[in-house]
């Protein structure tokens, strides 16, 4: 009787160690003083605006096929549909409450570039803070100034839909610790300055490779093939389940397309054929059309610079 | 006799469905490809990448407006219920809401009839009259075809 009193003891204080740890290693971490130091300075919203558009917050956060005027209305309220669940992207207009109209320049640098929310939670990386991570915090700061501008609108988007064990937010800061990798994608020798400015917009706040780069089944993206494509997350296991193209020269990319070639697509969506980009492209192409030339070519040259790998799905 | 004759017409109509939906399917699939070949050679010129061609580029708006009038006039035959499956891209969406499908369907039409009737005479001119055509392509994929 004893004995089994002494294993029941045991187990449970090994079950709490395990909560203790699981509780300490999912700690949401924010950025350090450091590295905000940045964001005490008032941004420039016209630059804030370019940041605005490379981010391409409007594609999630206004409501869907917005065009004009209307992608500054950040109402929120697209359902993205995984394989873990539906998420609701939320409202992120300068309401106070319904949005994000208290926050702080650091609250928001916070939440995209670590993944935490203001109230000290964890974000699902549906929100790809996994790229926005790679961002200035210059940028960041420059992208609150313009988002101050933008109107304030009333109304809760909705909650995501997820299952058991996905809804327990916590867990993402174990996940966090495998995936969430501020550090260059790509190591590439010598880059010229055009190809850098193509690295920071690609793997940073164009998030490309967020839909282009397949992922493994804890939903983490398979970084040895980057951009080599992938079967699109969004509708996964749908009637809409689609392909997002390899963007590297690999077998089923786009090797015999020239650098003009793909910054004409990010300006127009016609791609060499001149078959014109659908699905979620086109709202990208939208995006990418609001940015400065040399921007859609550095992006262009970027790609023409990344390894090859056969399409990743 | 009455039982057999009853099998045989169902079957000859559901043989008849499917063939018209097959059929619509290639249908459908040509309007598209003869799309992308005239693009071929307005989209060049537009671009600045290829001369401007009066002749061709009339040409090229003429057939892009005979091949969107077509559409609509055949909208029903050319996307019948339930020809989302087998070898097609064309999406649910398309029938989730059939209606605002004919109106982006006729929103082109209306596109091609204006660049059509404006007649182009140089660059400028066939630019701003492309530039409304260009746009539709990219409005019908983004929420109609699969990726």
């Amino acid at each position: 009787m004893a004995r089994a009193r002494a294993i029941a003891t045991g187990i449970a204080a090994l079950a709490l160690a395990g909560a203790a740890a699981f509780w300490l290693l999912t700690e949401p971490r924010r950025l350090d003083a450091g590295a905000v130091a940045a964001l005490d300075a008032p941004g420039d919203a016209a630059r804030g605006e370019e940041v605005f558009w490379a981010a391409g917050c409007a594609a999630c956060h206004a409501p869907p096929g917005a065009t004009g005027e209307a992608r500054l209305v950040l109402s929120g309220g697209q359902r993205f549909q995984t394989p873990f669940g539906t998420f609701v992207a939320p409202n992120i207009s300068q309401h106070p409450a319904a949005g994000i109209g208290a926050w702080s320049a650091r609250d928001l640098a916070d939440a995209m570039m670590r993944g935490v929310s203001p109230d000290g939670r964890h974000y699902y990386p549906a929100f790809p803070y996994t790229s926005y991570a790679r961002m200035r915090v210059e940028d960041v700061a420059d992208l609150y100034a313009f988002m101050k501008t933008l109107p304030a609108v009333d109304g809760d988007a909705g909650w995501h839909e997820l299952g058991f064990p996905f809804n327990i937010r916590r867990g993402l800061g174990l996940w966090k610790l495998v995936y969430l990798d501020p550090a260059p994608v790509v190591a590439l020798d010598n880059p010229s300055q055009q190809v850098a400015r193509g690295q920071y917009l690609v793997e940073g706040p164009g998030h490309c490779g967020e839909c282009h780069t397949p992922r493994d089944m804890l939903g983490g993206l398979d970084r040895s093939r980057w951009l080599a494509g992938a079967v699109a997350m969004e509708g996964q296991g749908t009637d809409r389940q689609g392909t997002v193209a390899n963007l590297t020269a690999g077998e089923g990319g786009i090797g015999d397309w020239s650098e003009g070639d793909i910054a004409t697509l990010l300006e127009t969506g016609f791609t060499p054929d001149f078959d014109s980009v659908g699905g979620a492209m086109a709202a990208v192409v939208r995006n990418m059309a609001e940015l400065p030339a040399a921007d859609r070519e550095a992006i262009a040259a970027y790609l023409k610079a990344i390894p090859p790998h056969p399409n990743g799905y | 006799m009455k039982p057999f004759a009853f099998a045989a017409a169902a079957a000859a109509l559901s043989f008849t469905v499917a063939g018209a939906a097959a059929d619509a399917l290639d249908d459908r699939k040509e309007l598209m490809k003869e799309r992308g070949s005239v693009m071929r050679i307005l989209g060049p010129i537009a671009q600045g990448k290829a001369p401007f061609d009066a002749a061709a580029v009339n040409e090229g708006l003429a057939t892009l407006d005979a091949n969107a009038r077509r559409a609509v006039a055949e909208v029903d035959a050319l996307w019948p219920q339930g020809s989302d499956s087998g070898d097609t891209k064309a999406l649910p969406a398309i029938w989730a809401d059939f209606d605002a499908f004919k109106a982006a369907n006729g929103k082109l039409a209306e596109a091609t009839a204006a660049a059509a009737s404006a007649a182009p005479q140089d660059l400028a001119a066939f630019q701003a009259a492309f530039g409304p055509v260009a746009a539709s392509c990219g409005s019908c994929h983004e929420t109609y075809r699969r990726p």
